[in-house]
């Protein structure tokens, strides 16, 4: 695991704040760690879903 | 995992009959959590097989080639000692060097030849696995 120590400050609304201590407290992690896990996931989706759109464009580029 | 794409694994995602089943193969294997790399060699080997009097058309496919893969990696000096070694070295056996000598896992290949092996790396062919 990495060395967590680079802070970051983020404002977010009421309704934001409200999302993500409920997800937070329902699946039992820090409303921090929530946070770290949804930049993961975001990141990590994006790039797949680059990859897919590359498999499916290369399937047709010479179509 | 990391997958290396050889030159005819490519070529047949482009250019097959059954290119969409070798698509959605490689779709899965991405949902499976592996990624992907191939080299400079592979893709002048690709370009090679193809023929492309479109150089546009060859551009978009390198850039796909680029968003596909994590790597493209190079040919370097430890590759050409490994093929200077071989007294008849072929295009697979060149692509087996650089996939092995860049950690990859296993080898993608796309090769009519049934009882085709690799001391090194495990091979993968989606031949096989085509619906033809």
């Amino acid at each position: 695991m990495a060395k967590i120590d680079k802070r970051f400050q983020i404002l977010f609304s009421e309704e934001e704040i409200l999302l993500l201590k409920n997800e937070a407290e329902k699946r039992g992690i820090s409303q921090a760690e929530l946070l770290r896990l949804a930049l993961r996931n975001e990141i990590t989706q994006k790039s797949d879903f680059t990859r897919i759109k590359a498999i499916r464009s290369l399937v047709e580029v010479l179509d | 995992m990391k997958l290396y794409l050889s030159a005819s694994l490519l070529l047949n995602l482009l250019n097959s009959s059954y290119k969409k089943k070798i698509g959605s193969e490689l779709e899965s294997l991405l949902h499976d959590g592996n990624r992907f790399s191939t080299s400079v060699y592979s893709l002048l080997m690709l370009m090679k097989s193809l023929r492309l009097e479109n150089s546009e058309k060859w551009r978009t496919i390198l850039h796909l080639v680029g968003e596909l893969v994590e790597e493209i990696l190079p040919i370097d000096r430890k590759v050409l000692e490994i093929v200077c070694e071989n007294k008849e070295p072929t295009v697979f056996s060149i692509e087996l060097a650089i996939a092995q000598l860049s950690g990859n896992d296993e080898v993608l290949i796309c090769e009519e030849i049934e009882r085709i092996s690799s001391p090194v790396l495990p091979l993968r062919n989606f031949f096989r696995k085509a619906d033809r």
